[in-house]
Protein backbone atom coordinates (compact mmCIF):
# COMPACT_ATOMS: atom_id res chain seq x y z
CA UNK A 1 0.00 0.00 0.00
CA UNK A 2 1.48 3.28 -1.05
CA UNK A 3 0.66 6.17 1.22
CA UNK A 4 1.40 9.82 0.78
CA UNK A 5 3.15 11.83 3.51
CA UNK A 6 -0.18 13.49 4.32
CA UNK A 7 -1.82 10.10 4.80
CA UNK A 8 1.06 8.94 6.98
CA UNK A 9 0.69 12.06 9.04
CA UNK A 10 -3.00 11.34 9.59
CA UNK A 11 -2.19 7.75 10.58
CA UNK A 12 0.54 8.96 12.95
CA UNK A 13 -1.92 11.29 14.67
CA UNK A 14 -4.41 8.44 14.93
CA UNK A 15 -1.80 6.12 16.46
CA UNK A 16 -0.77 8.88 18.89
CA UNK A 17 -4.35 8.95 20.12
CA UNK A 18 -5.40 12.21 18.49
CA UNK A 19 -8.73 12.76 16.81
CA UNK A 20 -8.36 12.75 13.06
CA UNK A 21 -10.89 14.49 10.88
CA UNK A 22 -12.15 13.20 8.51
CA UNK A 23 -11.78 9.67 9.97
CA UNK A 24 -9.17 7.33 8.50
CA UNK A 25 -10.09 5.53 5.30
CA UNK A 26 -10.16 1.72 5.22
CA UNK A 27 -6.76 1.73 3.56
CA UNK A 28 -5.28 4.04 6.16
CA UNK A 29 -6.78 1.99 8.98
CA UNK A 30 -5.23 -1.15 7.51
CA UNK A 31 -1.77 0.49 7.58
CA UNK A 32 -2.32 1.66 11.15
CA UNK A 33 -3.24 -1.87 12.16
CA UNK A 34 -0.25 -3.32 10.35
CA UNK A 35 2.11 -0.96 12.16
CA UNK A 36 0.49 -1.74 15.51
CA UNK A 37 0.84 -5.49 14.96
CA UNK A 38 4.46 -5.20 13.84
CA UNK A 39 5.30 -3.22 16.96
CA UNK A 40 3.59 -5.78 19.17
CA UNK A 41 5.60 -8.58 17.56
CA UNK A 42 8.84 -6.80 18.40
CA UNK A 43 7.97 -6.52 22.09
CA UNK A 44 9.62 -9.70 23.27
CA UNK A 45 12.38 -9.68 20.69
CA UNK A 46 14.04 -6.34 21.40
CA UNK A 47 14.10 -6.51 25.19
CA UNK A 48 17.48 -7.26 26.73
CA UNK A 49 18.15 -8.21 30.34
CA UNK A 50 20.18 -5.63 32.24
CA UNK A 51 23.31 -7.30 33.66
CA UNK A 52 23.43 -6.90 37.43
CA UNK A 53 27.04 -5.67 37.30
CA UNK A 54 26.14 -2.95 34.82
CA UNK A 55 23.24 -1.84 36.98
CA UNK A 56 25.41 -1.77 40.11
CA UNK A 57 28.11 0.23 38.37
CA UNK A 58 25.62 2.79 37.06
CA UNK A 59 24.08 3.13 40.53
CA UNK A 60 27.45 3.55 42.21
CA UNK A 61 28.52 6.26 39.78
CA UNK A 62 25.22 8.08 40.08
CA UNK A 63 25.19 7.96 43.87
CA UNK A 64 28.81 9.17 43.96
CA UNK A 65 27.91 12.01 41.60
CA UNK A 66 24.97 13.00 43.78
CA UNK A 67 27.18 13.00 46.87
CA UNK A 68 29.71 15.12 44.96
CA UNK A 69 27.01 17.61 44.03
CA UNK A 70 25.93 17.85 47.67
CA UNK A 71 29.53 18.48 48.74
CA UNK A 72 29.95 21.10 46.04
CA UNK A 73 26.71 22.68 47.12
CA UNK A 74 27.91 22.86 50.74
CA UNK A 75 31.23 24.41 49.68
CA UNK A 76 29.32 26.85 47.49
CA UNK A 77 27.07 27.83 50.37
CA UNK A 78 30.06 28.29 52.69
CA UNK A 79 31.76 30.45 50.06
CA UNK A 80 28.55 32.42 49.65
CA UNK A 81 28.31 33.03 53.39
CA UNK A 82 31.98 34.11 53.48
CA UNK A 83 31.38 36.46 50.57
CA UNK A 84 28.35 37.95 52.29
CA UNK A 85 30.34 38.56 55.47
CA UNK A 86 33.14 40.23 53.49
CA UNK A 87 30.61 42.41 51.64
CA UNK A 88 28.94 43.38 54.89
CA UNK A 89 32.33 44.27 56.42
CA UNK A 90 33.20 46.43 53.39
CA UNK A 91 29.86 48.26 53.59
CA UNK A 92 30.33 48.80 57.32
CA UNK A 93 33.83 50.20 56.82
CA UNK A 94 32.58 52.56 54.14
CA UNK A 95 29.70 53.70 56.36
CA UNK A 96 32.07 54.37 59.28
CA UNK A 97 34.35 56.46 57.04
CA UNK A 98 31.41 58.50 55.80
CA UNK A 99 30.23 58.98 59.37
CA UNK A 100 33.68 60.12 60.52
CA UNK A 101 33.93 62.67 57.71
CA UNK A 102 30.42 63.95 58.35
CA UNK A 103 30.58 64.22 62.13
CA UNK A 104 34.28 65.06 62.51
CA UNK A 105 34.89 67.47 65.45
CA UNK A 106 35.72 71.01 64.21
CA UNK A 107 38.99 71.13 66.19
CA UNK A 108 40.57 68.50 64.00
CA UNK A 109 42.56 69.47 60.92
CA UNK A 110 40.51 69.16 57.72
CA UNK A 111 41.79 66.73 55.11
CA UNK A 112 44.10 68.16 52.46
CA UNK A 113 42.06 68.93 49.35
CA UNK A 114 43.25 67.90 45.92
CA UNK A 115 43.57 71.61 44.80
CA UNK A 116 45.17 74.01 47.20
CA UNK A 117 42.59 76.27 48.85
CA UNK A 118 44.85 79.30 48.40
CA UNK A 119 44.52 79.07 44.64
CA UNK A 120 40.75 79.25 44.87
CA UNK A 121 40.85 82.09 47.36
CA UNK A 122 43.12 84.13 45.09
CA UNK A 123 41.02 83.36 42.05
CA UNK A 124 37.91 84.50 43.86
CA UNK A 125 39.66 87.67 45.02
CA UNK A 126 40.67 88.45 41.44
CA UNK A 127 37.12 87.78 40.30
CA UNK A 128 35.82 90.22 42.89
CA UNK A 129 38.22 93.00 41.85
CA UNK A 130 35.99 95.61 40.15
CA UNK A 131 38.80 97.48 38.37
CA UNK A 132 40.11 94.28 36.88
CA UNK A 133 36.65 93.22 35.74
CA UNK A 134 36.00 96.59 34.03
CA UNK A 135 39.25 96.34 32.06
CA UNK A 136 38.32 92.86 30.94
CA UNK A 137 34.90 94.03 29.82
CA UNK A 138 36.38 96.86 27.71
CA UNK A 139 38.84 94.49 26.03
CA UNK A 140 36.13 91.92 25.33
CA UNK A 141 33.98 94.65 23.80
CA UNK A 142 36.82 95.81 21.55
CA UNK A 143 37.47 92.24 20.42
CA UNK A 144 33.81 91.77 19.54
CA UNK A 145 33.80 95.00 17.49
CA UNK A 146 36.93 94.05 15.58
CA UNK A 147 35.65 90.54 14.88
CA UNK A 148 32.43 91.98 13.52
CA UNK A 149 34.45 94.21 11.16
CA UNK A 150 36.47 91.19 9.98
CA UNK A 151 33.31 89.48 8.96
CA UNK A 152 32.26 92.53 6.89
CA UNK A 153 35.59 93.19 5.19
CA UNK A 154 37.38 91.06 2.67
CA UNK A 155 41.09 91.53 2.96
CA UNK A 156 43.45 90.16 0.35
CA UNK A 157 46.65 88.47 1.56
CA UNK A 158 48.72 90.85 -0.52
CA UNK A 159 46.93 94.01 0.69
CA UNK A 160 49.09 96.64 2.42
CA UNK A 161 48.57 97.32 6.09
CA UNK A 162 45.45 99.38 6.70
CA UNK A 163 44.17 101.32 9.65
CA UNK A 164 42.17 98.26 10.59
CA UNK A 165 45.31 96.13 10.67
CA UNK A 166 47.05 98.66 12.82
CA UNK A 167 44.23 98.86 15.29
CA UNK A 168 44.12 95.02 15.49
CA UNK A 169 47.82 94.93 16.16
CA UNK A 170 47.46 97.56 18.84
CA UNK A 171 44.63 95.69 20.40
CA UNK A 172 46.59 92.41 20.43
CA UNK A 173 49.53 94.13 22.07
CA UNK A 174 47.25 95.60 24.73
CA UNK A 175 45.77 92.17 25.49
CA UNK A 176 49.21 90.55 25.71
CA UNK A 177 50.51 93.34 27.93
CA UNK A 178 47.49 93.09 30.18
CA UNK A 179 47.87 89.30 30.61
CA UNK A 180 51.65 89.51 31.12
CA UNK A 181 51.22 91.98 33.93
CA UNK A 182 48.29 90.30 35.68
CA UNK A 183 49.49 86.67 35.31
CA UNK A 184 52.78 87.53 36.93
CA UNK A 185 51.02 89.29 39.74
CA UNK A 186 48.72 86.32 40.37
CA UNK A 187 51.63 83.82 40.30
CA UNK A 188 53.64 85.84 42.68
CA UNK A 189 50.80 86.24 45.12
CA UNK A 190 50.10 82.53 45.13
CA UNK B 1 6.07 3.15 37.69
CA UNK B 2 2.71 4.84 38.34
CA UNK B 3 2.46 8.51 37.41
CA UNK B 4 1.95 9.73 40.97
CA UNK B 5 4.66 7.47 42.36
CA UNK B 6 6.99 8.62 39.60
CA UNK B 7 6.29 12.28 40.38
CA UNK B 8 7.09 11.75 44.07
CA UNK B 9 10.22 9.78 43.23
CA UNK B 10 11.44 12.53 40.91
CA UNK B 11 10.80 15.15 43.59
CA UNK B 12 12.84 13.13 46.06
CA UNK B 13 15.67 12.72 43.57
CA UNK B 14 15.61 16.46 42.90
CA UNK B 15 16.00 16.94 46.67
CA UNK B 16 19.08 14.70 46.59
CA UNK B 17 17.59 11.42 47.81
CA UNK B 18 19.90 8.65 46.58
CA UNK B 19 17.47 5.88 47.52
CA UNK B 20 14.85 7.48 45.26
CA UNK B 21 17.44 7.68 42.51
CA UNK B 22 18.13 3.97 42.85
CA UNK B 23 14.39 3.32 42.56
CA UNK B 24 14.30 5.38 39.40
CA UNK B 25 17.20 3.41 37.97
CA UNK B 26 15.55 0.14 38.93
CA UNK B 27 12.44 1.24 37.03
CA UNK B 28 14.15 2.49 33.86
CA UNK B 29 17.62 0.94 33.90
CA UNK B 30 16.56 -2.17 32.03
CA UNK B 31 14.80 -0.27 29.26
CA UNK B 32 17.68 2.16 28.91
CA UNK B 33 20.16 -0.67 28.72
CA UNK B 34 18.01 -2.47 26.14
CA UNK B 35 17.82 0.69 24.06
CA UNK B 36 21.56 1.29 24.28
CA UNK B 37 22.36 -2.29 23.43
CA UNK B 38 20.03 -2.41 20.44
CA UNK B 39 21.20 1.00 19.25
CA UNK B 40 24.91 0.24 19.43
CA UNK B 41 24.96 -3.54 19.14
CA UNK B 42 27.54 -3.89 21.92
CA UNK B 43 27.19 -4.68 25.59
CA UNK B 44 30.27 -2.63 26.47
CA UNK B 45 28.84 0.44 24.76
CA UNK B 46 25.47 -0.15 26.36
CA UNK B 47 27.01 -0.31 29.81
CA UNK B 48 29.09 2.82 29.19
CA UNK B 49 26.09 4.68 27.89
CA UNK B 50 23.95 3.59 30.82
CA UNK B 51 26.54 5.03 33.20
CA UNK B 52 26.79 8.23 31.18
CA UNK B 53 23.04 8.52 31.05
CA UNK B 54 22.65 8.11 34.80
CA UNK B 55 25.27 10.80 35.39
CA UNK B 56 23.56 13.08 32.90
CA UNK B 57 20.33 12.43 34.74
CA UNK B 58 21.89 13.52 38.05
CA UNK B 59 22.93 16.80 36.42
CA UNK B 60 19.74 17.52 34.51
CA UNK B 61 16.95 16.11 36.63
CA UNK B 62 16.84 19.26 38.76
CA UNK B 63 15.68 21.11 35.64
CA UNK B 64 13.04 18.55 34.75
CA UNK B 65 9.59 20.05 34.55
CA UNK B 66 6.95 17.58 35.63
CA UNK B 67 4.44 19.02 33.18
CA UNK B 68 6.12 16.99 30.45
CA UNK B 69 6.22 13.22 30.21
CA UNK B 70 9.22 11.73 31.94
CA UNK B 71 9.91 8.81 29.62
CA UNK B 72 10.20 10.79 26.37
CA UNK B 73 12.34 13.32 28.24
CA UNK B 74 14.62 10.56 29.55
CA UNK B 75 14.89 8.84 26.19
CA UNK B 76 15.64 12.10 24.42
CA UNK B 77 18.74 12.32 26.61
CA UNK B 78 19.50 8.70 25.80
CA UNK B 79 19.01 9.31 22.06
CA UNK B 80 21.44 12.24 22.16
CA UNK B 81 24.04 10.09 23.91
CA UNK B 82 23.63 7.36 21.30
CA UNK B 83 23.90 9.87 18.49
CA UNK B 84 27.13 11.25 19.95
CA UNK B 85 28.53 7.77 20.44
CA UNK B 86 27.73 6.71 16.90
CA UNK B 87 29.21 9.92 15.51
CA UNK B 88 32.41 9.34 17.49
CA UNK B 89 32.64 5.70 16.49
CA UNK B 90 32.45 6.67 12.82
CA UNK B 91 35.53 8.84 13.13
CA UNK B 92 37.33 6.58 15.59
CA UNK B 93 36.79 2.85 14.97
CA UNK B 94 36.61 0.86 18.19
CA UNK B 95 38.64 -2.30 18.59
CA UNK B 96 36.63 -5.46 19.13
CA UNK B 97 38.05 -8.39 20.98
CA UNK B 98 36.63 -11.82 20.39
CA UNK B 99 38.06 -13.25 23.56
CA UNK B 100 37.66 -10.53 26.20
CA UNK B 101 34.78 -11.39 28.48
CA UNK B 102 32.23 -8.92 29.71
CA UNK B 103 30.88 -8.73 33.28
CA UNK B 104 28.65 -11.71 32.64
CA UNK B 105 31.57 -13.83 31.59
CA UNK B 106 30.48 -13.78 27.95
CA UNK B 107 32.83 -13.04 25.11
CA UNK B 108 31.95 -11.53 21.76
CA UNK B 109 32.81 -14.84 20.15
CA UNK B 110 30.13 -16.51 22.24
CA UNK B 111 27.55 -14.26 20.64
CA UNK B 112 28.42 -15.35 17.13
CA UNK B 113 25.99 -17.86 15.64
CA UNK B 114 27.23 -21.33 14.80
CA UNK B 115 26.42 -23.34 11.70
CA UNK B 116 24.19 -25.77 13.56
CA UNK B 117 20.88 -24.92 15.22
CA UNK B 118 21.26 -24.29 18.92
CA UNK B 119 20.69 -27.29 21.11
CA UNK B 120 19.32 -25.67 24.24
CA UNK B 121 17.00 -22.87 25.16
CA UNK B 122 19.68 -20.37 26.21
CA UNK B 123 21.67 -20.84 23.07
CA UNK B 124 18.49 -20.49 21.05
CA UNK B 125 17.66 -17.28 22.83
CA UNK B 126 21.15 -15.97 22.10
CA UNK B 127 20.67 -16.98 18.49
CA UNK B 128 17.38 -15.13 18.31
CA UNK B 129 18.98 -12.11 19.90
CA UNK B 130 21.77 -12.24 17.34
CA UNK B 131 19.27 -12.44 14.49
CA UNK B 132 17.34 -9.49 15.85
CA UNK B 133 20.59 -7.60 16.08
CA UNK B 134 21.45 -8.41 12.49
CA UNK B 135 17.97 -7.42 11.38
CA UNK B 136 18.22 -4.14 13.26
CA UNK B 137 21.61 -3.44 11.72
CA UNK B 138 20.12 -3.83 8.26
CA UNK B 139 18.08 -0.68 8.88
CA UNK B 140 19.41 2.80 8.27
CA UNK B 141 20.44 4.70 11.41
CA UNK B 142 17.46 7.08 11.78
CA UNK B 143 14.89 4.35 11.13
CA UNK B 144 16.53 2.04 13.68
CA UNK B 145 16.58 4.80 16.27
CA UNK B 146 12.96 5.69 15.60
CA UNK B 147 11.79 2.12 16.08
CA UNK B 148 13.88 1.73 19.24
CA UNK B 149 12.71 4.99 20.77
CA UNK B 150 9.13 4.00 20.03
CA UNK B 151 9.65 0.62 21.70
CA UNK B 152 11.87 1.46 24.67
CA UNK B 153 10.99 5.10 25.24
CA UNK B 154 7.28 4.69 24.67
CA UNK B 155 7.45 7.87 22.60
CA UNK B 156 4.66 9.09 20.40
CA UNK B 157 5.32 9.57 16.71
CA UNK B 158 5.04 13.29 17.24
CA UNK B 159 7.79 13.18 19.90
CA UNK B 160 10.01 11.04 17.68
CA UNK B 161 9.48 13.43 14.77
CA UNK B 162 10.57 16.26 17.06
CA UNK B 163 13.74 14.43 18.15
CA UNK B 164 14.74 13.81 14.53
CA UNK B 165 13.49 17.17 13.29
CA UNK B 166 11.58 15.28 10.65
CA UNK B 167 8.02 15.81 9.37
CA UNK B 168 5.45 13.62 11.12
CA UNK B 169 4.35 11.87 7.91
CA UNK B 170 7.94 11.11 6.90
CA UNK B 171 8.68 9.73 10.37
CA UNK B 172 5.82 7.24 10.24
CA UNK B 173 6.69 6.31 6.66
CA UNK B 174 10.24 5.44 7.78
CA UNK B 175 8.98 3.44 10.76
CA UNK B 176 6.47 1.60 8.60
CA UNK B 177 9.07 0.63 6.02
CA UNK B 178 11.56 -0.30 8.77
CA UNK B 179 9.08 -2.55 10.56
CA UNK B 180 8.16 -4.24 7.28
CA UNK B 181 11.84 -4.90 6.56
CA UNK B 182 12.43 -6.29 10.05
CA UNK B 183 9.46 -8.61 9.74
CA UNK B 184 10.69 -9.87 6.39
CA UNK B 185 14.21 -10.60 7.69
CA UNK B 186 13.02 -12.23 10.90
CA UNK B 187 10.49 -14.37 9.08
CA UNK B 188 13.15 -15.48 6.61
CA UNK B 189 15.44 -16.40 9.51
CA UNK B 190 12.69 -18.25 11.35
CA UNK B 191 11.99 -20.37 8.28
CA UNK B 192 15.58 -21.65 8.48
CA UNK B 193 14.91 -23.09 11.95
CA UNK B 194 12.44 -25.73 13.12
CA UNK B 195 10.56 -23.00 14.94
CA UNK B 196 11.17 -19.33 15.53
CA UNK B 197 12.41 -18.63 19.01
CA UNK B 198 10.84 -15.78 20.86
CA UNK B 199 12.45 -15.06 24.22
CA UNK B 200 9.86 -14.45 26.88
CA UNK B 201 10.29 -11.84 29.57
CA UNK B 202 11.46 -14.41 32.13
CA UNK B 203 14.34 -15.56 29.96
CA UNK B 204 12.59 -18.71 28.73
CA UNK B 205 12.18 -19.33 25.07
CA UNK B 206 8.87 -20.09 23.42
CA UNK B 207 9.05 -22.20 20.31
Amino acid sequence: MNMTDEQYERIARYLDGEEVSPPLSAEELAVAEEIGQAETKLTGLLDVALPAAAEDRAKRRAVAAMAGRRRASRVGRAFGVGLSIASAAAVLLFAVNIWRETFRPPTQEPPTPVVSTNVWVKAMQIGDNDEFAIELDILAEQLDTEEAEIVDLTIADSSPATGFDNSMEYLQESVDKFWDTNTITISEEI
Amino acid sequence: METEQLRKTIEKVQAGDTVAYEALLAAYGSRLYGYFYRATGHHHDAEDLLSECTLRLVRTLKNYDDRGRFEPWLFRIAANLVRDRIRRSKTRPRPISLSVEDDNGKSFAAELPGDCPAADANALAAEASWEVRQAMESLDEPTRQMILLRHFGDMSFKEIAKVFECPLGTTLAKVHRGLAKLRKILEANSSNHVGYAVPAGNGEVKL
